[in-house]
């Protein structure tokens, strides 16, 4: 949901209720709309899976509707509703290695935008953008300058830092189906 | 407040529980029994029969027993599930509106919500003899891989009993609640869940108050239905062989050697062969009664189901690709739902996920157990520390677009609560409506998805093509059930949505389905 602006959320009568929770969800609330999926789970972009896994629990006993089942003012709950769909979402995509990394780059091109678009992602990859699933080994390095390189058109360079991914790590499939790409298309 | 009931409403049988004194405890009937039959039996348009009285029946009169009514609870009507049914099932099966399903007796037609509230009722009947008091409010289960039109059918159900339906709970995840509860655990658990008619398995981490599901899959026809099936398919066979006589051809028959499978199929547990006996099952040529006598070991009982288990596998594969898992990194196998309680069930369980599978709670009363724990947290409001659980939708849900094909917008095992925006837009000049498609399925094909309905955005601005924007919003709420919300982006007004739920009842329905059923006696 695009909250451009906040409503009326009731959340000024909210009786019953840890004061600071009540301030806490206010703020959440009016920020909502401005919040990545990090600040939203008060995390870095930098935090492991245990991290991200470990905010979403501790946001989930906050803001999970169950806390609120019986609580009396609609406007409230519906508030907490939203605020605690959102957060469901940042776990779902920053708890998936490849749909994070998707989201870095979406946040890093347009630091307005604050949720993951699979549509975005799904026409990238369709215009030829590859994603990257070729782990975490020391040819990762080479395999970067090498999108780099063809960014700035320069296959020559590309496959050159392709070789060197492959020839480090000579299992890779990914480092070698994309060499064998660009060799075919020459 | 009145007490909240855990219901867990089964394809063979149903149970009801409550927490009293801070534990969960099943209910008993007047004639003692916990674990009721979910057989519906029509004595007469006023008058039906449910639970054991109800299952002695389905020999007898076979046309107004309705019995396993969850294999077609929330289906389409021209789906292979149903049309295999109309087969079996010796009780009239005919279409509804939109391409729903009815059962029809003595000339009335029920919506499966209907069966499924006189089941319903009864439970809540039993609850309030027990406590005392009147019941209002339910916790009731669902297979985990149930959709949308299976949950919505189901909530109705409970809406036409008199029951205010909390949550629609996942089955899996009810039973790791009874396992977990007040235990202190930290594992990664699995739930593997065979039960009358459906499979499901769950992978969850089980914390000390938080029960994360990450992933689940399942097949909802699939149960221990199936394997009285291949028990019944024997014995014909065989049948066929000493007497060339087709047991198939005859309903009456079919019904007597349904009861004698599912009666071998449990003896099995405990012998290693059991010999099925029907008396005069048959009439020869010349008139004389014909007995089966067949005699049946459970290793051959293992060879003729292990497709059947194989199915099984496929699913727990897929659960732990979900989850990213290995079989080592799983701390403990727990086994629910009466069908687990096969030997051949626990020692291809055991040999696939290399350990010995747990049984500490009766496999049977199990998901009613954690319904209750449930029940009792939401009514207490959710903030005296009870366990939160936190679950995920088990299929994606998507938009049709041009060519036949699915958009998804929400992820299969998306943690809920959840929520998608898509923008529309026209692409005609002055086009005032647009027609969207929703479906639930894991097929880039929308034809092999599960439709769950339609809905048209109507009244839109006169403009040039591609000027309205129409931003809609896609929720699957805690009990997984879909809603959709539209406004247009530009004035930010709300627009008219309707939503054609494919065989779903409509609130006039409801109310009058919900009447209708108060005037029967149950």
């Amino acid at each position: 949901m695009s909250t451009d602006t906040a409503p009326d959320t009731g959340l000024q009568q909210a009786p019953a209720l840890d004061p600071e929770i009540v301030n806490k969800l206010k703020l959440v609330w009016k920020a909502l709309p401005r919040l990545n999926y990090y600040q939203l789970l008060e995390i870095s972009p930098k935090a492991d899976q245990g991290e991200v896994k470990k905010a979403f629990y501790k946001l989930s006993r906050d803001y999970h509707p169950d806390r609120y089942f019986r609580f009396p003012h609609e406007n409230f709950r519906n508030a907490v509703h939203q605020i605690y769909k959102r957060i469901a979402e940042a776990y779902n995509i920053l708890r998936s290695p490849q749909w994070r990394e998707a989201y870095d780059r979406q946040i890093a091109e347009d630091p307005a935008k604050v949720r993951f678009s699979i549509e975005e992602e799904i026409k990238r990859q369709q215009q030829g953008g590859t994603t990257y699933d070729g782990g975490n080994g020391p040819g990762k390095r080479y395999w970067m300058a090498a999108m780099d390189a063809l960014k700035n058109k320069n296959v020559a360079g590309a496959k050159l830092q392709l070789q060197l991914a492959v020839g480090i790590e000579p299992a890779n499939e990914q480092f070698k189906a994309k060499l064998e790409e660009l060799k075919a298309a020459k | 407040m009145g007490k909240v009931i855990g219901i867990d409403l089964g394809t063979s049988t149903s149970i009801v529980a409550v927490v009293e004194n801070g534990k969960p405890a099943t209910v008993p009937n007047a004639a003692g029994e916990r674990i009721i039959p979910s057989v519906v039996s029509f004595l007469d348009a006023s008058n039906v029969i449910v639970g054991t009285e109800a299952k002695k029946r389905v020999v007898v009169e076979p046309r107004t027993t309705v019995y396993s009514s969850k294999r077609l609870i929330g289906r389409k009507f021209f789906s292979g599930e149903v049309k295999k049914a109309q087969m079996v099932m010796p009780y009239e099966i005919v279409e509804g509106p939109n391409d729903s399903v009815r059962i029809k007796v003595a000339e009335k037609d029920y919506s499966l919500s209907e069966i499924g509230a006189f089941i319903l009722r009864e439970m809540k009947k039993t609850a309030e003899a027990y406590l005392g008091e009147p019941v209002t409010q339910a916790v009731i289960t669902v297979p985990a891989y149930f959709n949308d039109g299976q949950r919505q059918a189901t909530k109705d159900a409970g809406m036409i009993a008199g029951l205010d339906v909390l949550r629609i709970l996942n089955e899996p995840t009810a039973a790791a609640l009874a396992y977990g509860f007040g235990q202190g655990l930290n594992q990664k658990v699995v739930i593997y869940d065979l039960g009358g008619g459906t499979f499901d398995v769950s992978v969850l981490e089980i914390g000390t108050d938080v029960f994360e599901v990450v992933s689940t899959s399942g097949d909802t026809y699939l149960g221990g239905d199936d394997f009285d099936d291949r028990l019944i398919d024997y014995f014909a066979d065989s049948f066929f062989q000493q007497t060339k006589i087709d047991l198939r051809k005859d309903k009456e028959a079919l019904q007597k050697l349904k009861v004698e499978a599912e009666r071998v199929k449990i003896a099995l547990s405990d012998a290693l062969e059991v010999k099925a006996h029907v008396e005069g099952i048959g009439k020869s040529k010349d008139g004389k009664p014909l007995d089966l006598d067949i005699p049946i070991t459970r290793n051959l009982f293992a060879n003729i189901t292990y497709d059947l288990i194989q199915r099984t596998f496929k699913v727990c594969d897929e659960a732990l690709q979900a989850a990213h898992l290995t079989v080592d990194e799983i701390e403990a196998v727990i086994l629910v739902g009466g069908s687990t309680k096969m030997p051949i069930i626990q020692d291809a369980v055991r040999n696939y996920y290399l350990k010995e599978p747990k049984i500490g709670i009766d496999p049977d009363l199990v998901v009613a157990l954690g319904a209750a724990i449930q029940a009792e947290s939401l009514a207490g409001g959710g903030r005296e520390g009870g366990s939160l659980l936190l679950d995920v939708t088990p299929q994606s849900l998507g938009i049709g677009t041009a060519g036949g094909l699915v958009d998804v917008l929400i992820a299969r095992n998306s943690p809920i609560p959840t929520s998608a925006t898509r923008s529309f837009t026209t692409s005609r000049d002055n086009q005032t409506s647009v027609k969207i498609q929703i479906y639930q399925g894991e097929s880039r094909n929308a034809a092999e998805n599960e439709q769950l309905g339609e809905f048209t955005l109507t009244g839109l601005p006169a403009a040039p093509r591609g000027e309205v924007k129409i931003e809609v919003t896609f929720d699957i709420d805690t009990d997984g059930l879909v809603s959709v919300q539209a406004r247009d982006a530009r004035t930010g007004k709300e627009e008219k949505v309707r939503i054609t739920v494919s065989g779903g009842l409509s609130s006039e329905e409801l109310e009058r389905a919900k009447a209708e059923g108060m005037k029967v006696n149950v």
